[in-house]
């Protein structure tokens, strides 16, 4: 089954616009998600201090990535730890298949983690023989479906109620029951993925954020589920890209202030947690070993150049919930892992343009991504380079080069500008409405003359 | 050389030659541990969906804790963190100490290290004293805290560890309410892997 790319876009969101189900579920998350943040941020005093220290925490670790992440080495291994480093998702999936077998493992309880996701680990892990389970409920909920997540802190929002209890009802043997509430569906989650976390042999998590001083990962989940798959297990390995490192508790500390805020509109999630090396000798709970793959994907050619501060991103998915692109279309039109504004920027760059093409311009620049984003990239503009870059490389289709060509000649012609300005608007008026593409407003031409010639009369009066 | 040798130098040297080292401004220091209101701890708390209750002492609390048990039908034995067990009186109130936290319906008791008025957090540390599956496992948690020990915000957290000469536990957990998800519609549902119900007990002083 081949499913959408990042290259078929558009017909990827011209479909997900005629799914009735999908703009039913998308309608009920944006409002959620924005209303929460919107007032978890109104209850602190001063959000945009809050922003200037998680930024500035961030901008000091990207000045010191690599002594960081050397530091950062030295810390977990001091604690009992290990850490492997990985230049390819490939290799990191080589590495985790390495250590499960090294212990004799066969089955895995998986925490949510979406450098996970970009490295397709499940899929890998699968098909080396291991029986995986994904313990975040919305990240089950799409592994039953064999789905790509949608959203990158919601995995399932394109699913209702009676889809999961569907796909519930085929995969678990429990006998006829109702599953109509929702209440339903996550007790029998509980239950069924509780005796996967009993009898796992080894736990994988992502990691939200890595501190060099002491070589600790933080977790931030909301289930519990990433504390039980980094407790039972008798081995807990971590994934996590190389710019997840920060260097003290307290620049964690000011980085974990704007997240759980910006995602979900809590001030804190249930649970942050942060984990140090294997159990303690004297503990009786806890793994035994502790890994850490560090994975790089390209991220550290970023460094240093134009698109650097996207490596500031924390994943809290606000600019997904407030971009009238994604809140229409949904997550998985953009044809990967990352969606919404920051996945535009993100996967051309981590994939190369050629195969992503059309997402740098998924945008209608309504610059609210940046607005609302905590860390404050401006992914507006990096749309907007990402889009010179494909124009250079010739890479946007032919008819609309020819477009912006024929555009940027008739503009260094004011006169033939004008006259075809004029002809346009006639054309405008008089273009029967059916004529024009769906889900798009047909624009009306108002008044009896056009802008120009308004400008142009106004000017010769003063 | 392993592949993860050769994956760590080719990261690190791209890394140190794409770098543009900057002067980095260090965030003014903010020296002294800042200690936290219990009242905005308890509202905070309150506000993510735990109970919180002040008490005179771990007597008071342990009765408290039966009388949930009874009140909610829940498992009659808790499960009691062994250093609390060790530092409380239990007064003859269960015939025995339950140790089988997944059984359903069981209630864990333990004992936070301090607690974040900011954000209504409980800091858990782990230790042989209290493990982390406490507070995860069972169906329904119950916290002890010396209503004393607040602090205002994460930072003071860390600062206070390192004036008391505590060095990092394998995992320390910030609880800031019952386990939720919100992964089906976007409806909150308690008890989604971890506790359903979170409990605080702000003690006034341990012992009567
Ligand atoms: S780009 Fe900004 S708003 Fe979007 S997920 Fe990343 S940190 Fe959040």
């Amino acid at each position: 089954m081949k499913g959408p790319t990042p290259d078929s876009f558009r017909a990827n969101a011209e479909h997900a616009l005629q799914d009735a189900t999908l703009q039913h579920a998308l309608g009920r998350a944006q409002s959620g998600f924005v209303a929460k943040r919107a007032h978890a941020i109104a209850m602190v005093d001063d959000f945009e201090q809050l922003k200037q220290r998680a930024q500035a925490a961030k901008s000091r670790a990207l000045a010191n990535l690599a002594p960081l992440l050397e530091q950062f080495e030295a810390s977990v291994v001091a604690s009992g730890g290990q850490v492997h480093w990985a230049s390819t998702t490939g290799e990191l999936n080589q590495q985790v298949i390495d250590i499960c077998n090294g212990v004799g493992a066969h089955r895995i309880i998986k925490g949510k983690s979406m450098i996970g996701e970009e490295a397709g680990l499940n899929a890998a892990m699968e098909h080396a023989g291991f029986e995986l389970v994904e313990s975040d409920l919305g990240e089950y909920i799409i592994q039953l479906a064999q789905e790509p997540p949608s959203h990158i802190i919601a995995p399932a929002i394109h699913k209702t109620r009676q889809q999961v209890a569907e796909l519930f009802k085929q995969f678990h043997e429990l006998g006829d029951r109702g599953l109509t509430q929702i209440s339903d569906l996550v007790n029998e989650a509980r239950q069924v993925l509780r005796s996967a976390f009993l009898t796992a042999d080894v736990g994988i998590t992502g990691a939200n954020l890595l501190i060099a001083e002491n070589g600790s990962i933080c977790i931030v989940t909301n289930e519990g589920n990433g504390d039980l798959s980094a407790s039972l297990p008798a081995v807990h390995i971590v994934v996590a890209s190389i710019e997840k490192v920060v260097a003290t508790m307290d620049d964690a500390s000011d980085i974990l202030e704007v997240l759980a805020r910006s995602a979900t509109g809590q001030h804190m999630s249930a649970y942050t947690s942060f984990f140090n090396g294997p159990k303690r000798e004297a503990d009786a709970g806890g793994p035994k070993q502790f890994h850490i793959v560090l994975l790089d994907n390209g991220r550290s050619d970023l460094l240093g150049g134009p698109f650097e501060s996207i490596l500031s991103c924390i994943k809290c998915g606000a600019c997904l919930n407030h971009c009238p692109v994604y809140t229409n279309v949904g997550g998985h039109a953009y044809g990967w892992v990352y969606p919404g504004p920051m996945g535009s920027v993100l996967t051309p760059l981590l994939q190369g343009l050629k195969a992503t093409t059309p997402l740098p311009n998924a945008s209608t620049f309504c610059g609210r991504c940046e607005a609302v984003c905590p860390m404050g990239i401006p992914l507006p503009q990096m749309l907007r380079t990402l889009r010179e870059q494909q124009h250079d490389m010739a890479l946007d289709n032919l008819p609309w080069r020819a477009g912006l060509g024929f555009y940027s000649w008739l503009s260094l012609h004011p006169r033939l500008f004008n006259r075809f300005a004029r002809w346009i608007r006639m054309g405008l008026k008089i273009t029967p409405r059916w004529l024009w593409p769906r889900h798009r407003q047909a624009v009306q031409p108002q008044g009896t003359t056009t802008f120009l010639a308004q400008w142009q009369h106004r000017k010769t009066k003063t | 050389m392993s592949n993860s040798d050769r994956a760590r130098s080719q990261i690190l040297n791209t890394l140190k030659r794409q770098a543009k080292p900057m002067a980095v401004d260090q965030p003014a220091l903010q020296v002294e541990l800042q200690w936290g209101q219990q009242e905005s701890f308890q509202n905070q708390l309150k506000s993510n969906g735990a109970d919180c209750e002040r008490v005179a002492d771990s007597v008071a609390a342990l009765a408290a804790v039966d009388a949930l048990i009874k009140r909610n039908g829940w498992h009659p034995l808790p499960v009691i963190a062994p250093g609390l067990l060790q530092k409380v009186q239990l007064a003859n109130r269960w015939d025995s100490i339950h140790t089988e936290v997944t059984e359903a319906g069981t209630v864990a008791v333990s004992e936070a290290y301090c607690g974040i008025a900011d954000t209504g957090s409980l800091v858990c540390l782990s230790s042989p004293d209290n493990p982390t599956s406490l507070n995860f496992l069972a169906e329904h948690h119950v916290v002890f805290l010396p209503g004393h020990r607040i602090v205002a915000g994460k930072r003071d957290v860390w600062k206070l560890m390192q004036a008391e000469g505590i060095h990092t536990p394998r995992a320390i957990n910030l609880i800031s309410g019952p386990s939720r998800t919100a992964d089906i519609e976007q409806t909150i549902q308690l008890g989604a892997h971890g506790p359903r119900s979170l409990t605080v007990f702000l003690l006034d002083q341990l012992n009567p």
